[in-house]
């Protein structure tokens, strides 16, 4: 299972903020749309296109899978997406590796900062 | 009307994404549309290219095209070395098929092993023997017409041979599938209802017909039947072909009255007629996107620099590139040293022959490049005879006329002179 991880990662930005935005609760397409605009402060809107585009191959792959839901009685039904469990540990692996970026980044950036003020 | 479009471009994605997604994408849509604006449509755009190309199998079409050509590439140079190898071998049926290809004017040899084990049957000359590209002389100038709207020969006048090419050119259904027209100088502007009427096949009476190559700028210049054959065979050739694909015959030389010649300050007025076959080629032609076979005489079309006065420089200063030119080979165009390059005799059972010149030896031993595009040989030197009407067939009352024609243009009675017994 972890080839399986592997094979998966890194994930593409956007798949990454779809992943994401349904970690919290299954949403229907225009509610990751909304999510993904509010986790990145707005800074990354993600067109219909680009998301299913990416909700395809992630449904594909296992990654997502689709259900029927609706917000209220007065709205008609929905196709909802959920982060499968498979999904959540794809997404925990790549948070890991991003994490593990980080550090080496923040790591080389102090380190180049030592040596410009010594 | 924002809705119907966005609603088609998601129609025009693939069936198996449109069937899953588009009726989630278009309600999205409806929620975000009118305040997203561009940014939907481009989105849209974006994911319509990348579903086609990577979620379709059109990259396995195109996968699948280059494998079968880079097949039928190996295929093809296979066999070509296959030739090469049973021609080396003596074999008569790789002989046939060299000397099928060399009458057709098909390259002898597609593979430098082919054209090496060709030249050594005769049929080709090596590649390093050869003097400049050849081509059958009709394929030759219809292909010319690939990249030239207008293809203009440079002709000897009176040549029997040049006129018997006339009659193949025009006889040839792919030159009748390509041009459109043919733009003469043996006929002035003011004939060409007459020319029209004629060349449609309307029956017009003889004496009105020979109006058209009999009253031109030039006295009795168009007196061979060359002219008058090559306007018949024209007309019969078009009654087999539908309207819209005719031939049509454009006359290209100035407009003339010789009832209002009557001094040569008359005849000079009528001025430059490289002017009137310029103008016919740009208005009749080119600005109608038709394609036109030109034939004038020779020093109406050679390309220069220093020459800004000719046909083919006053069509090119207009329409850069639109020409081809081909200048008819005789006696006097080629001197002895070139004819000798060319090995003319090698060419002779095949002629009429199309000699490419840009970049060859020929075009550079003789300078013609600068001149012209190809050379036309239409035999060896003793065949090139000239057409004369047949003695007796001009009318007395044509002749006292072409008398004071030559007069006014000459001032002597030049024109008994190369009508030779027809005068008599």
């Amino acid at each position: 299972m972890k080839d399986d991880l592997s094979a998966m990662l890194p994930l593409a930005p956007a798949a990454l903020h779809i992943l994401l935005a349904l970690a919290g609760e299954d949403r229907h397409g225009y509610g990751i749309i909304k999510e993904v605009a509010r986790q990145s402060e707005h800074h990354y809107k993600l067109g219909s296109g680009t998301l299913y585009g990416n909700l395809e191959k992630l449904l594909d792959r296992g990654l997502v899978k689709a259900t029927t839901g609706r917000t209220s009685k007065e709205d008609p039904p929905r196709r909802y997406y959920r982060l499968t469990e498979f999904g959540r540990r794809v997404l925990e692996a790549d948070l890991v590796r991003l994490e593990t970026v980080l550090r080496e980044a923040r790591l080389h950036l102090r380190a180049a900062e030592s040596g410009k003020a010594s | 009307m924002k809705r119907a479009i966005y609603k088609g471009l998601l129609w025009l994605h693939p069936a198996s994404f449109r069937n899953r997604f588009a009726d989630e994408m278009l309600w999205i849509f409806d929620e975000t549309g009118e305040q997203a604006g561009l940014r939907v449509f481009t989105d849209a755009l974006v994911s319509l290219v990348r579903q086609w190309t990577f979620h379709s199998s059109v990259w396995r079409i195109a996968f699948g095209a280059l494998v079968s050509c880079l097949l039928l590439a190996g295929w093809w140079h296979f066999q070509e070395a296959a030739l090469a190898s049973a021609l080396r071998r003596g074999n008569p049926g790789a002989l046939e098929e060299i000397k099928h290809r060399f009458a057709k004017g098909i390259p002898c040899g597609n593979t430098p092993a082919s054209r090496a084990a060709a030249a050594e049957t005769g049929y080709a000359p090596a590649e390093a023997d050869t003097p400049c590209d050849v081509a059958d002389g009709v394929q030759g100038i219809v292909a010319a017409f690939g990249q030239h709207p207008v293809v203009v020969i440079g002709e000897v006048h009176w040549l029997r041979p040049a006129g018997e090419f006339y009659l193949r050119l025009i006889r040839d259904r792919k030159f009748q599938e390509t041009v459109n027209d043919i733009v003469v100088e043996f006929a002035s502007r003011n004939n060409q209802p007459s020319l029209d009427r004629y060349i449609a096949g309307e029956d017009l009476p003889i004496e009105e017909v020979r109006h058209i190559w009999r009253d031109t700028t030039k006295v009795a210049s168009w007196e061979s039947p060359i002219y008058a054959e090559w306007l018949a065979a024209i007309r019969e050739v078009n009654q087999g072909l539908p309207p819209d694909r005719r031939l049509r015959v454009l006359a290209g030389d100035t407009a003339v009255d010789w009832q209002r010649i009557q001094s040569h300050a008359d005849w000079e007025a009528l001025g430059d007629n490289n002017l009137s076959f310029a103008d016919v080629i740009v208005n009749e032609v080119l600005r109608r996107g038709h394609r036109a076979l030109v034939v004038l005489g020779i020093n109406h079309v050679r390309k220069s620099r220093d020459r800004d006065e000719d046909t083919t420089s006053r069509v090119e200063s207009r329409y850069p590139g639109s020409t081809y030119v081909v200048l008819l080979d005789n006696r006097g165009l080629l001197q002895p040293a070139a004819q000798e390059l060319v090995r003319l005799d090698r060419f002779s059972r095949n002629a009429p022959m199309l000699c490419e010149l840009a970049g060859t030896r020929l075009g550079d031993a003789t300078h013609l490049s600068s001149e012209a595009d190809a050379l036309l040989y239409l035999g060896p030197p003793e065949t090139l005879a000239s057409a004369f009407p047949p003695a007796g067939s001009l009318e007395p009352s044509y002749m006292k006329e072409l008398d004071r024609r030559s007069w006014i243009e000459w001032g002597e009675l030049r024109a008994r002179r190369f009508l030779g017994a027809a005068a008599e």
